[in-house]
């Protein structure tokens, strides 16, 4: 028979190396889910560029970083990066601008069939792609500071006494944090604001909304900048693993 | 001259006309209907009016004012609201939302406005945190005519209000589009329910391969033999 203790250690033991690392990568994958499912569920588009656009706005955050790094600016025990999401959220929203204005709006304008938007997408997501490979690389990138750990495997054994240790990482606690907020956020914006229930009722019945005099032009912009809020911090957080 | 005139429409979808030279009217304050055979043009016709379609010749006016070369939406901004015969409510927005879209160009305060869609159709009111795709065929359709008159609209087009609905939702409904109508605006309806609807319209079109085939008051088409025989089943 297993003492008692034994099945604490167990439980710790698992929740080391399974259930917490585990919590914080679903967290970034949920994030990137949110955004590509907003993406279909409005526009009816499969946006296959969306996981390049979220690596070029983690790229954007990185290099901010750096930027506040070298001059001295950081942000108490909490990663810089954090400061620099913003500067982020900001790249991404104009690269999806950007490649709305000179490609998606012209098959738009052609009422081109859904599969023509998949193809064109995959283009943009290879344009996308060697840009951030150009600019940053595909290798890992250091950038983290602030307080990496809330407690070491060291500290959780002599203040529980338990055999086995835990670690918590502050990045995943901010990964939870931010994912919790992000799904908050934009529940909210789709079942409380104007812009959100036009746009649920774009995806809802088009010929509809179109005779109430909502524009579609708007919803893929509102939509865009919506959409890669979530998605860039997904990578941000991978990269901060 | 009537507010809402369209006058010699031809036109189609790009092959054959559908529209031979199809002549409407309806003025504030009036109901005019337009019933007639499956296919003759008549949901055709609601789109020719609100600039669906691609119209060869003809001209349509709203007050005076030609609006034949104005896109959908505009029309909408000019007062013209439409209520399509299938897939007129979003389903999967509860009942007050929908009418929130119905508001959507307006920028002032419209609480007032669903306040009378809920007096005109009480039963909204109490459905109104329920998503309009899971109401009854006849509570949709209140929800379809709701949402149109969010707009404060000055003319209310409906294509086949009552399809699909029981005889006493029907005499329900119409009795609603009586009251739209004494508001002040003006109501344009396609019906298959040809008899029940000629009763409550102030004018009648019978509309056959995209023309006017008979036009008369409401009364005048109901007592016409020929229009009785053919299109009234006796
Ligand atoms: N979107 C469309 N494209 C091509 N032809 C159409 C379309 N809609 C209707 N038609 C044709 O136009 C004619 C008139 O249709 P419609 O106006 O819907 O008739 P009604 O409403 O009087 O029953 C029919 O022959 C129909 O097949
Ligand atoms: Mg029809």
């Amino acid at each position: 028979m297993p003492e008692f203790v034994d099945i604490l250690n167990a439980i710790v033991l698992f929740s080391n190396f399974v259930l917490v690392p585990a919590i914080s990568y679903g967290a970034q994958l949920a994030l990137g889910a949110l955004g590509i499912t907003l993406v279909y569920g409005i526009l009816r588009f499969s946006n296959f560029a969306h996981g390049d656009l979220m690596a070029f706005g983690t790229m954007t955050v990185i290099l901010v970083t750096w930027g506040f790094q070298s001059i001295g600016i950081s942000f108490g025990p909490l990663p810089t990066a954090l400061l620099a999401l913003p500067f982020g959220i900001m790249g991404a929203i104009a690269l999806s601008l950007m490649f709305d204005k000179t490609v998606y709006k012209f098959y738009r304008a052609k009422k081109s069939a859904p599969v023509i938007f998949v193809i064109v997408s995959t283009g943009v997501m290879f344009m996308t792609n060697a840009i951030v490979r150009f600019i940053i690389g595909p290798s890992d990138q250091r950038f983290m500071d602030g307080t990496k750990f809330i407690f070491r495997p060291r500290e959780f054994k002599e203040f529980t006494g338990l055999s086995e240790g835990l670690a918590l990482k502050s990045t995943q606690v901010l990964t939870l944090t931010v994912t919790i907020m992000c799904v908050a956020a934009l529940f909210y914006f789709l079942q409380k604001t104007r812009t959100g229930k036009a746009m649920r009722a774009f995806s809802d019945n088009k010929d509809l909304a179109l005779l109430s005099g909502i524009n579609p032009d708007r919803v893929v912009s509102y939509h865009l900048d919506s959409c890669c809020r979530p998605s860039h911090h997904r990578w941000h957080f991978v990269w901060l693993r | 001259m009537s507010y809402l005139v369209a006058d010699q429409l031809r036109g189609g979808y790009g092959g054959a006309d559908i529209l031979n030279g199809c002549s409407l009217s309806v003025d504030k304050g009036e109901i005019a209907v337009i019933v007639g055979p499956n296919g003759a043009g008549k949901s055709t016709a609601m789109k020719a009016l609100l600039g669906m379609l691609n119209l060869r010749e003809g001209t349509v006016t709203l007050g005076g004012k030609d609006i034949t070369q104005m896109s959908p939406q505009d029309r909408v901004g000019e007062g013209i609201a439409f209520v399509p015969q299938t897939h007129n409510v979003f389903g999967g927005m509860t009942v007050e939302e929908n009418l929130e879209m119905g508001a959507f160009l307006r920028t002032d305060d419209f609480a007032g406005t669903m306040e009378q869609v809920y007096d005109l159709f009480p039963i909204l009111k109490q459905k109104r945190r329920q998503n309009a795709g899971e109401l009854s065929g006849g509570q949709r359709q209140q929800v379809a005519v709701g949402r149109a008159m969010m707009t404060q609209p000055s003319v209310l087009m409906l294509d086949e209000p009552t399809a699909g609905v029981s005889p006493i939702v029907m005499d329900e409904l119409f009795d609603r589009i009586l009251e739209v109508k004494q508001q002040g605006i003006a109501v344009l309806m396609v019906e298959q329910n040809a008899a029940q609807a000629l009763n409550i319209a102030d004018k009648g079109y019978v509309l056959v391969t995209g023309t006017n085939k008979h036009t008369g008051s409401g009364d005048e088409l109901l007592a016409d033999p020929v229009v009785r025989r053919t299109f009234l089943g006796g």
